[in-house]
């Protein structure tokens, strides 16, 4: 019987990981873990690849990370929970975190307790959130996000009412320091189809070459900006859709960095679970 | 695709075997590939592989003729797929067809692909795998990978505790 090596058993669990959401905790990783110390060393940097931090967890999360499977957080999850002192200590605990998402149904006062400089440095990936207190918070912290590739501008606004954020977008976008290394910024945006957007292509949507400008500009060195377009169902008309984005950013078609996704699903359930990160789950 | 490739190229296995294969088909392998633009001068012996048997080879022959032409994966796939550890592959129903074979082949095949260098096979027979592994308990995963249980009982409930926390996040 052959015997395949760590590195392959780490394919295939990743591949086994793949099959659930983001925030699903996979059992058969579970299973994995107690195969064997090979498997178990394989296994447990996926399970705990993602953590959520939430309302009444606070001390089962200290007795978890007050173990070696702190290492292996990458991405971390906050849920409106706790003293803002306690955040700050888990933020303490991750020595590795590089993504962070702040899912917030209501208001919120980080600012009194600002997120320590030396774990913004480490973010690689951040879901910023359009909020009018987090919004002073992100300007605040945008000097220290040097280490930022990726940006989710997390404003989940039907396409018609985007005008109005597009000054905190780039509000947000011109304090984020010169020497970033931003490649990516992913906006998902919402569509009711048909009736409630006027798709047409030959009208651009007022309001959008100010952020076409800003994401154009030289300062910075973008690789890809990707559109996620989400609404329940698919939409009548994809590509009068797809046209009209083009048409609004016309600076990011030209560079040929502009990406188009879309979802057939809403990417979120209710109200107060708006804030959560969605992921584009096919093309338009 | 118009394909200038009509070059034979020789590959010999660990068991002797020999295939004499379009250069095209062989170069699905990015460990051959590299392999012929080294070479500058035509050769004619034939390139040894002497970690793949001859009835591993054909069934990997096999697949690379079914997909040659196709473009092979990039560099930058490879590094999305390291940010978020998620791995994203259907399988075809010709990939799906030809992957259903005994486990002892479909091993073979993996450690052929991943010495071969031929991603998107590798990936076919991992997920195959990793479909394998769905709903097993940790002794009937053993079992399939023949693999001994070396943790200590105070270590296993060590890590039934840490998959508890996981699950009760």
């Amino acid at each position: 019987m052959s015997i395949l090596p760590a590195e392959l058993i780490e394919n295939i669990l990743e591949h086994v990981y793949s099959e659930y959401k983001d925030l699903e905790t996979p059992s058969d990783l579970h299973r994995c873990a107690l195969v064997s110390r090979t498997w178990r060393a394989i296994s447990q940097p996926l399970i705990f690849f993602e953590l959520l931090l939430s309302e009444g967890q606070e001390e089962q999360m200290k007795m978890l990370l007050d173990t070696h499977l702190r290492q292996h957080v990458r991405k971390a999850w906050i849920e409106d929970c706790g003293s803002l002192e306690f955040i700050e200590e888990f933020f303490n605990l991750l020595p590795n975190v590089q993504g962070l998402c702040v899912l917030h149904s209501g208001p919120r006062k980080l600012m009194e307790t600002p997120v320590p400089e030396t774990m913004l440095k480490n973010l690689t990936s951040l879901v910023a959130v359009e909020d009018p207190q987090l919004t002073t918070e992100y300007l605040l912290y945008s000097s220290a996000l040097s280490n930022l590739r990726v940006v989710t501008i997390s404003i989940i606004q039907e396409i018609k009412d985007y005008t109005s954020y597009i000054p905190w977008m780039k509000a947000f976008l011109s304090c984020l320091p010169v020497s970033n290394r931003l490649e990516e910024i992913h906006i998902p945006c919402l569509f009711t189809d048909p009736e409630d957007v006027h798709v047409d292509a030959d009208m651009p949507l007022y309001g959008w070459e100010a952020l076409d400008t800003i994401l154009t500009s030289s300062e910075f060195r973008l690789k890809r900006v990707v559109f996620g377009i989400y609404g329940l169902g698919k939409p009548s008309r994809p590509e009068a859709l797809r046209s009209l984005l083009r048409e609004s950013l016309p600076g990011l078609n030209r560079n040929g960095i502009l990406e188009i996704v879309g979802s057939t699903e809403y990417g979120y359930i209710s109200e107060e679970d708006r804030w959560w990160y969605i992921k584009p789950v096919g093309i338009l | 695709m118009a394909a200038p490739a009509t070059q034979q190229i020789k590959i010999r296995c660990n068991d002797e075997k020999e295939f004499t294969v379009d250069r095209d088909v062989l170069e699905r392998s990015v460990l051959i590939k590299n392999m012929l633009e080294d070479v500058t001068e035509q050769q004619d012996a034939p390139i040894p592989l002497p970690n793949v048997s001859g009835p591993v080879m054909a069934k990997v022959l096999e697949y690379c003729t079914h997909h040659r032409g196709e473009p092979l994966p990039s560099a930058d796939t490879e590094q999305s797929q390291d940010e978020t550890r998620k791995r994203t592959t259907d399988i075809s129903e010709w990939d799906q067809k030809f992957i259903t074979v005994d486990q002892e082949m479909l091993f073979e095949i993996i450690l052929a692909a991943n010495y071969l260098d031929i991603k998107s096979l590798l990936d076919v027979g991992c997920k195959t795998v990793a479909n394998m592994i769905k709903g097993k308990t940790p002794e009937e995963i053993r079992k399939l990978f023949n693999i001994v249980n070396d943790f200590t009982p105070e270590e296993e409930a060590q890590i039934k505790k840490e998959n508890e926390w996981a699950e009760d996040r």
